[in-house]
C-alpha cells in the first residue's frame, strides 16, 4: 500500500469544480512534483492534503491513517509556502524552533535540533537575524528548516522558489534534492515550471483541470507524452494533426490521430535533397521563418508546406550560418513520432 | 540651495510655534502669579499645581476618568481584535458589514446619541442611566471607528491567513497561533489605536456631561467646574492632562516597538541570548 493515497478527492469553490475526483499515490521517501498551469488545482490539492482546505469528497490516507478530516496540526504534514510565511516577530532561531516548542520540547534538546537543521540548510551565523534582514533565498531556507525540523510524514512545497531569481532558484533546486536524499523525507513539490519539475522530481504528476493528465518518471513524461496537453505543456513539442503530417511526408499513416515530435530529434541540414529519407526516417524540405537564441540551444522555426515545425540544435558557430528564408532539409526519425491519446 | 533649506526650516519653525503657542501660553498661565497687563507673567509659582494635586476631588476625578477610559478601551480592543481576527480568517465576506457598523458613531451626533441612551437605559431591565456603566458602554461605541481602523490596518500588514496556517501546521492550536504569532505582529497598530482612543475619551465632554454629569465627576466635569473659580487652576489641569497623554503615548510606542521586534525580554530588563547555541 502506498504511503500517501489521494483517493477520488473532489473540491469545489462556489460550485466550480477545482479538483475532479483526482487520485494519485506517493511512495515513502519520494520527491514527487505536481506540475500544471496556473489554476489547474495543484495548490488546492496541496492545501487539501495539509487540511487548509476541506475536501468535498474522496479520501486522503497518509501512512495508513485516514487524515481527510483531521485538523492540520494533527496530520503530520509540513508545508513550505510560496511567500515563506515566516513569523516576522521571531528570529531565524525562534522560527526554526517554533514547531519543537509546540511539541513541548525544552531548552537543550531544541537547541541541538535547531543547530543541526540550520547547518543542513546552510544558515549558520544567521540565527539571530529577523526575516526582514534576510534575502529571499535565505528566507526560503528558513522556511524549509522550520518545516523539516518537526519531521513531518510528508512535506508539501507550494511553488517555494517562485519569487527567487533564476540563479538562486537553480542552486536551491539542487540543494533541496540533496536535502531530500539525505533526510529521506517524502516531499510533494508544486510548480508550473516544467524544467524545475524535470530537474528535481523522482516522479511527476501532470495536472490539468483538476485531474491527473499523466504521471511517471521525468524522462518518461518528457519523451512519451500521453496526450496533447502534456506534449504542449511539458516541452515544446511539435504537435500536428495526422492529416497534416501525412501531407508533409507523403505517406497515409496517421489519419484521425494527433502526433508529437520533440524539436531536438529533428535533424536540420543545408543543401540536402528533398524526397523520402532512408529507412527509419522521413526527409522534408522547409524554409526558415524564425531563429531564436536560447542560450546553448538555437531554435529554428521552419515552414514546410502548410505546417510549422520547431527544430532545436546545439548552439555552435556552424549553425549560426542558417538565417531567415534559407531553404533547409529536415530529417525526422520515425520512432520519434509519438502518437498521442485523444 | 542653502537659502531654500533656511526657508524650509523657517516654515517648519513657524508651524511649530503656531501649534505650540496655545500650549505654551496655557503653561505660562498655569505657573503665573499675575498676568494681566504685561507681555510675560509678573511672577512664577507652582502653587496652582500644588493646590491641584492636593485637591482630593481632582485625584478622585482623575481616577474615575482613568477607570472609565481604561475599561472601555480594554474591552473594545479585546472585542475588536478577536472579531477582526475571526472575520479576516473565516468570514471575509462580513468585513463590509462590520465596517458599516463600526462607522455608525461618526454618523450620530453626540447629543442625539446621549439622549437616546438615557431614554433607553433610564428604565426597564437594565436601568443603568447615570452610572459609570452607561458611560463605559457609550465610550465603547464612540471609539469603535478608531480601534477598527487601526487593528484592521495592522492585520493587513501581515499575511494573517498564511501565518496562522503555518503556525497550525507546526503544531500550534488556534489560540496559540493567535497569541504567539498574530498578536505580536499586530500589537504596535493595536497599541496606537488604543492610545488614540484613550486620548479621544480623555478629552470627551459632551457624552460625559449628558450621561453622568455630577453623578460621576470625571476630569472633564471637574475642569469645567473649576474653570469658573480660577483660570490658573484650570490651566494647570490642562497641562497635567497633556503631560499625562504625552507619557502614555511614549510608553505605548516603546511597548509597541519592543513587541514588534519580538524583544519581550527587554521589557523585563534581560538581554536576549541564543540558548546554548554558539
Amino acid at each position: 500500500m502506498s504511503y500517501l493515497i489521494i483517493d477520488k478527492v473532489t473540491k469545489k469553490f462556489d460550485g466550480m469544480v477545482v479538483l475532479d475526483e483526482i487520485s494519485l499515490a506517493v511512495e515513502r521517501g519520494e520527491l514527487v512534483t505536481l506540475l500544471g498551469p496556473s489554476g489547474c488545482g495543484k495548490s488546492t490539492l496541496l492545501r487539501c492534503i495539509a487540511g487548509l482546505n476541506e475536501v468535498d469528497g474522496g479520501r486522503i490516507l497518509l501512512n495508513d491513517r485516514d487524515i481527510t478530516y483531521l485538523a492540520p496540526r494533527k496530520r503530520g504534514v509540513g508545508m513550505v509556502f510560496q511567500s515563506y510565511a515566516l513569523f516576522p516577530n521571531m528570529t531565524v532561531y525562534e522560527n526554526v524552533a517554533f514547531g519543537l516548542k509546540m511539541q513541548g520540547l525544552k531548552g537543550d534538546r531544541i537547541a541541538a535540533r535547531v543547530r543541526e537543521m540550520i547547518d543542513l540548510v546552510g544558515l549558520a551565523g544567521k540565527e539571530g537575524s529577523y526575516p526582514r534582514e534576510l534575502s529571499g533565498g535565505q528566507q526560503q531556507r528558513v522556511a524549509l528548516a522550520r518545516s523539516m525540523i518537526v519531521e513531518p510524514d510528508v512535506l508539501l512545497l507550494d511553488e517555494p522558489f517562485n519569487a527567487l531569481d533564476a540563479k538562486i532558484r537553480k542552486t536551491l533546486q539542487m540543494e533541496l534534492k540533496n536535502i531530500q536524499k539525505k533526510s529521506g523525507m517524502t516531499m510533494i513539490f508544486v510548480t508550473h515550471d516544467q524544467e524545475e519539475a524535470l530537474t528535481i522530481s523522482d516522479r511527476i504528476f501532470v495536472i490539468n483541470e483538476g485531474r491527473v493528465a499523466q504521471s511517471g518518471k521525468p524522462l518518461e513524461i518528457y519523451s512519451q507524452p500521453a496526450n496533447e496537453f502534456v506534449a504542449r505543456f511539458i516541452g515544446n513539442f511539435n504537435v500536428l494533426k495526422g492529416e497534416e503530417f501525412e501531407q508533409l511526408v507523403g505517406e497515409p499513416l496517421f489519419t484521425g490521430k494527433s502526433l508529437a515530435i520533440r524539436p531536438e530529434v529533428i535533424k536540420l541540414s543545408l543543401n540536402g535533397e528533398n524526397g523520402k529519407g532512408h529507412n527509419g526516417s522521413w526527409r522534408i524540405k522547409g524554409k526558415v521563418v524564425g531563429v531564436f537564441l536560447k542560450g546553448n540551444i538555437l531554435r529554428y522555426r521552419v515552414r514546410s508546406k502548410d505546417s510549422i515545425l520547431d527544430v532545436d540544435v546545439l548552439n555552435n558557430s556552424m549553425d549560426c550560418s542558417i538565417n531567415y528564408d534559407t531553404w533547409v532539409d529536415l530529417v525526422i526519425p520515425k520512432d520519434e513520432v509519438k502518437v498521442l491519446n485523444l | 540651495m542653502k537659502e531654500k533649506k533656511a526657508l524650509h526650516r523657517f516654515a517648519i519653525a513657524l508651524m511649530f510655534l503656531y501649534l505650540f503657542m496655545p500650549l505654551i501660553a496655557t503653561f505660562l498661565y498655569s505657573i503665573a502669579t499675575d498676568w494681566y497687563d504685561t507681555v510675560l507673567p509678573k511672577g512664577l509659582t507652582l502653587s496652582w499645581y500644588v493646590k491641584l494635586f492636593q485637591d482630593v476631588r481632582f485625584v478622585a476625578a482623575l481616577g474615575r476618568t482613568l477607570f472609565a477610559c481604561s475599561v472601555a478601551v480594554g474591552l473594545n480592543i479585546a472585542v475588536m481584535v478577536v472579531s477582526l481576527f475571526i472575520v479576516s480568517l473565516y468570514l471575509p465576506k462580513l468585513e463590509r458589514l462590520l465596517q458599516a457598523f463600526v462607522m455608525l458613531p461618526y454618523a450620530i451626533p453626540g447629543v442625539i446619541g446621549a439622549v437616546g441612551l438615557i431614554k433607553v437605559y433610564s428604565s426597564g431591565p437594565l436601568a443603568i442611566s447615570g452610572t459609570v456603566w452607561l458611560l463605559i458602554g457609550a465610550y465603547f461605541v464612540v471609539i469603535l471607528p478608531y480601534t477598527y481602523q487601526g487593528t484592521r490596518n495592522s492585520m493587513r500588514t501581515v499575511d494573517l491567513p498564511q501565518l496562522v496556517s503555518a503556525a497550525e501546521l507546526l503544531g500550534a492550536t488556534k489560540p496559540k497561533a493567535f497569541f504567539k504569532v498574530v498578536l505580536p505582529n499586530i500589537l504596535p497598530g493595536v497599541m496606537v489605536s488604543a492610545l488614540l482612543s484613550f486620548s479621544v475619551l480623555f478629552g470627551e465632554f459632551v457624552l460625559t456631561n449628558l450621561l453622568v454629569g455630577g453623578y460621576y465627576e470625571t476630569v472633564q466635569i471637574y475642569l469645567m467646574r473649576r474653570m469658573r473659580e480660577s483660570g490658573h487652576l484650570s490651566s494647570a489641569v490642562v497641562i497635567s492632562y497633556y503631560l499625562f497623554v504625552f507619557c502614555l503615548s511614549w510608553i505605548a510606542l516603546k511597548l509597541g516597538q519592543n513587541f514588534k521586534n519580538g524583544n519581550f525580554d527587554n521589557l523585563r530588563g534581560k538581554k536576549y541570548e541564543l540558548p546554548h547555541y554558539r
